[in-house]
């Protein structure tokens, strides 16, 4: 069919009662002349226009060729097969509904899959021409990933000619402005090429040029919208505005969209020059990103290769500083968004497609159990003139309807769980670009995936099913095909494989719950909403010294503690659910052998009475703890159980020691308390936590909580008010309720668990659709069997029976295979599973744990196999058989 | 060939072509009966599946058609070849001349 033909058929397509009309009127017209000459032959005017149709042959089948030589080759055709297609799908309900139900989950668990992959690490960054920007860092001799110092960037773009190198470095700055509260914001300073190779652009003004970015020169700032909008009040006057950033003045040269400034989300950028504390003269001073753009005309991997060999050559040329250090320079995509082939983005890709092809195999069981149903239908069509090729298309379009419904349905499924996913995620943890929406790419694998699937489930039940042999098939009436041996055994692994993989699944995550619903005495406490925290960082020119720094701490207090409303208040060195570093302990008595791992908090008086909670034993520390001759901690209970099992902890002395155990510690500290046990780490076990003085050593960076009666928006306040009072270019930032913080510093393993859960789930709902597709094959296997037994006297009971001992051995096989499977994991995983056995009796081969699951299989079973089972009820022996 | 042979599979494209070529615009019972006539009732025509042929060439563009008015005075489509037509109908007797001379030399090569 040449595109001319198809274009006059598409037309003639659209005008098909026009072309109707046309025919008709042409065909009378041939009649009429046809019956005229008969008559002139001598013909009565009867026997003339009977003579007349004669020659002229049917009109109806003209009309019909007609029409077929018009219409699109087989679309009519089509249309016939969705349509009956339709008609058949609605008769059988369960069947249809269970399919697309299995269809839903195989296909919406790839594609939600799919969509978190594309956004991790498939969808290029929003960066204009983005394969041509490469990313250089510098790898040591232990294979520690750095940037590059100032010296190696500028030697390298004096040396390089094919690439555009930029480099730039992120941090923290504190916009501080007169009568304005001061602001913590990310700030990049960044060399002048760097904006045009990351394709940052200004909404308004410009970006820095290469005079802005000569040191000393006067600073200049380009700045977010939405600073403009929140901090400046829409200010049209912003572009020249001086703004106050870390102390220095800078004029604002230019406004960035709301979502620009990348690698970094930043929402200040400067020139690289006006760096104040730029190391301009350390090789080794490592802090700098370098990226480049391959200029027109070079190949990337030659210009990659080049910077690599500069890289090579700066290593001879200054062997003190850079001999063993190599230079790494990928695509930044590839090092922003990592590659598809790291591992586990593998592993999440081949979870993705598993489940597809587990749904896939369940539904193609689905349809060969159908097909034995059908048998006599096919046969009745074969032997009216269809066509085996007519009759697969036929099935495959009923495969297709079903894989559209569950495709659709799945684009649902995905959607809604990817939201879900996205909202386990706490705000500001993934930059703007990381968007799990369904891109051209997403709908294109959804299209893909759903395509392959159909010929995956329905090509093999299609063909077995139109193999039938007509005449057999009529003559006998019961299904001439029965299963092989061969697909008898396979179906059975497969079933018993799936019962397995969801008994591993299902014992993990009762294993993963049991564990996160492990509560400690202290959680209820860090769920408060009456408890505000907030980050403050204290500059090194402001604050050089612990002195200063304890002066600023005791001054924020006095503003604070008198104000209404205020309870306790407490400055900290790291909130609880937060990571801190841990240290190494031994006591003076030496009752522990080996030194002990800690992690280490260090806190005013009043934190455990701002958190609401007390120490079991002995007291909280008092205003002069930590003074010389004061130096005092409290462990906690999970500490104290490990050094002073059997003995007094309070009045005990432990000391801190360095790497080697034998070493004596610096000095002595005397145990004063014993604090209950409070999350320092995301994992659900309790942890050894040694609560140190905060005046002793007091942190630069350091978290404020107070306990107030007020609402949150007027706790948030006073916290504002306060720090301005005691010093107005200090910010306070990750202001939040201390169960906000909690629950943020847990995302990563609430997250995990939801989708371990839901994962676990529909693997138990595919197994158990899965069983479903088997024993309804199977009645219908044995249709003729059973009509038999029944037609020599077997009661309905026994029949259920013997049908019921067929799932019973699947599933006696299925608990045996996942009970094997999960004593093997756990012995082939014992340290990771040991460790997060720590809550008393919790293990993976748990035999209540493993009862429960073989129960609730059992129950599943008794489900899956009800329809199947009253499908045989319903088989009557006197019509089946009279068919034969 | 037998007196009441079906017109053979593929050849009636090119007798219409050729009918065409040889009367000029002419109306689908005109084509039929120049057929017939030509055939010398050596040829069983339904003459009705004239009009899908006609169709399948127009779509092809080879033949065009207009509205007319027949001998007697009534509406009828008349039917007339192409430029695109003509060559085809020149490819095509060449084809079939070259099919024709194959066939018969086989034939006659039968003992």
């Amino acid at each position: 069919v040449t595109p001319r033909v198809l274009i006059s058929r598409v037309a003639d397509l659209l005008r098909g009662s026009a072309r109707d009309r046309r025919l008709d009127e042409e065909m009378r017209l041939h009649r009429e002349m046809l019956t005229e000459e008969f008559e002139r032959r001598g013909l009565s005017p009867a026997d003339a226009a009977a003579a007349a149709r004669r020659e002229f042959g049917g009109v109806v089948q003209v009309r019909m060729l007609h029409r077929e030589q018009r219409g699109l080759a087989g679309i009519d055709a089509l249309g016939q097969d969705v349509r009956f297609a339709f008609r058949v799908l609605s008769r059988d309900r369960a069947f249809s509904l269970t399919a697309i139900l299995v269809l839903m989950l195989g296909i919406g668990v790839n594609n939600m899959l799919f969509t978190i992959l594309n956004a991790h690490t498939l969808r290029g960054l929003p960066v204009p021409d983005v394969d041509r920007v490469l990313h250089a860092s510098t790898r040591d001799k232990a294979n520690v990933v750095g940037g590059l110092s100032w010296s190696e960037f500028e030697e390298m773009r004096e040396g390089v000619s094919a690439v555009t190198l930029g480099a730039f470095t992120s941090g923290a700055a504190s916009l501080g402005d007169p009568r304005r509260a001061p602001e913590r914001v990310s700030r990049t300073f960044a060399t002048s090429e760097t904006f045009a190779i990351l394709g940052v652009r200004p909404v308004l003004g410009r970006v820095p040029t290469a005079k802005d970015d000569e040191p000393g020169a006067p600073p200049v700032v380009l700045v977010s919208e939405r600073l403009w909008e929140t901090r400046y009040g829409w200010d049209p006057g912003i572009l020249g505005r001086q703004v106050l950033i870390d102390g220095v003045l800078a004029t604002v040269i230019g406004l960035l969209a709301r979502e620009s400034g990348f690698p970094t989300t930043a929402e200040v950028w400067q020139p690289l020059g006006s760096m104040r504390d730029l190391p301009r003269t350390s090789r080794t001073a490592r802090i700098l990103e370098v990226v480049g753009r391959v200029n027109r005309g070079t190949d990337v991997r030659t210009a990659a290769a080049e910077l690599e060999a500069m890289g090579a050559r700066l290593a001879t040329a200054h062997p003190d500083s850079n001999a063993g250090v190599r230079l790494a320079v990928v695509p930044i995509n590839e090092r922003v968004r990592g590659r598809i082939t790291e591992p586990a983005w593998l592993a999440f890709l081949t979870v993705s497609f598993l489940v597809v092809l587990i749904s896939c195999a369940n539904v193609g069981s689905l349809l060969m159990g159908r097909g034995l149903q059908r048998s006599r239908e096919m046969a009745m069509r074969m032997s009216l003139g269809g066509t085996r090729s007519r009759i697969v298309r036929q099935l495959l379009t009923e495969s297709l309807v079903l894989a559209v419904a569950g495709a659709l349905l799945g684009l649902a499924f995905a959607v809604a769980g990817v939201r879900l996913f996205r909202a386990s995620i706490p705000e500001n943890v993934l930059p703007y670009w990381n968007d799990y929406v369904a891109d051209a790419r997403v709908v294109s694998a959804l299209v893909a995936v759903s395509a392959v699937a159909t010929l995956v489930f329905g090509l093999v039940p299609a063909w077995y099913t139109s193999r039938a042999d007509p005449t057999d098939t009529l003559k006998q009436g019961g299904p001439t095909l029965t299963l092989s041996r061969g697909t008898t055994r396979w179906t059975t692994t497969f079933i018993v494989a799936q019962l397995a993989m969801s008994f591993v699944m299902l014992s993990n995550a009762a294993l993963g719950l049991r564990t996160s619903a492990v509560t400690l005495p202290s959680d209820a406490a860090l769920s408060s909403e009456q408890i505000m925290t907030a980050s403050v960082t204290l500059r090194a020119n402001s604050y050089p010294d612990a002195e200063a720094r304890n002066a600023f701490y005791a001054g924020l207090r006095r503003e604070i503690v008198d104000r209404t409303g205020v309870q306790a208040f407490a400055v900290v060195s790291t909130l609880p659910a937060r990571i801190t570093r841990q240290l190494r302990l031994r006591d003076a008595a030496g009752a522990a052998a080996e030194p002990i791992a800690a992690r280490h908090v260090l806190v005013e008086p009043d934190y455990f009475k701002t958190l609401g909670l007390a120490p079991t034993r002995g007291r909280e520390f008092e205003p002069r703890d930590g003074e010389e001759g004061q130096r005092t901690v409290l462990l906690n209970e999970r500490l104290v159980e490990l050094l002073f099992a059997d003995t007094e902890p309070i009045g005990q002395r432990i000391g801190i020691v360095g790497a080697s155990a034998s070493a004596e510690p610096e000095e002595w500290l005397t145990v004063i308390g014993v604090a209950p046990v409070i999350r320092q780490h995301p994992s659900p076990e309790p942890e050894p936590v040694i609560y140190l003085p905060l005046r002793s050593n007091p942190p630069s960076t350091a978290s404020l909580i107070v306990r107030t009666l007020l609402p949150p928006e007027k706790s948030v306040a006073l916290l504002r008010d306060a720090a301005l009072a005691r010093d107005a270019t200090v910010p306070l930032y990750n202001v939040a309720t201390l169960r906000q913080a909690v629950e943020d510093a847990q995302w990563n393993g609430r997250v995990s668990r939801r989708l371990l859960l839901a994962l676990t789930l529909i693997a138990a709902s595919l197994a158990a659709a899965g069983l479903y597709a088997v024993m309804a094959r199977m009645v219908g296997s044995r249709r003729r069997e059973i009509c038999i037994r029944t037609a020599v006297g077997a009661s309905r009971g026994q029949i259920r029976r013997m049908l019921l001992m067929q799932a019973v051995r699947y599933l006696a096989m299925g608990t045996a295979a996942g009970i094997a499977c999960v004593v093997v994991w756990e012995l082939a995983f014992s340290p990771s599973a040991r460790s997060l056995a720590t809550v008393p009796g919790a293990h993976l081969a748990d035999p209540v744990v493993l009862l429960a699951i073989a129960g609730a299989l059992a129950a599943t079973l008794v489900l899956a196999s009800a329809g199947p089972v009253r499908k045989a009820d319903s088989i009557s022996p006197a019509a089946t058989l009279r068919q034969d | 060939m037998p007196p009441d042979a079906d017109v053979p599979y593929g050849t009636l494209d090119l007798m219409v072509l050729k009918t065409l070529a040889a009367l000029g615009p002419v109306h689908g019972y005109g084509i039929a009966r120049r057929i017939e006539q030509v055939a010398e009732g050596m040829l069983r025509l339904n003459q009705g599946t004239i009009y899908p042929a006609l169709l399948r060439l127009e779509q092809k563009k080879w033949i065009s058609s207009d509205w007319g008015v027949s001998e007697n005075n009534r509406r009828a489509r008349f039917y007339s070849i192409t430029a695109l037509g003509r060559k085809q109908l020149a490819a095509e007797e060449r084809t079939w001349a070259r099919t024709v001379s194959i066939v018969n030399r086989l034939l006659e090569n039968e003992p």
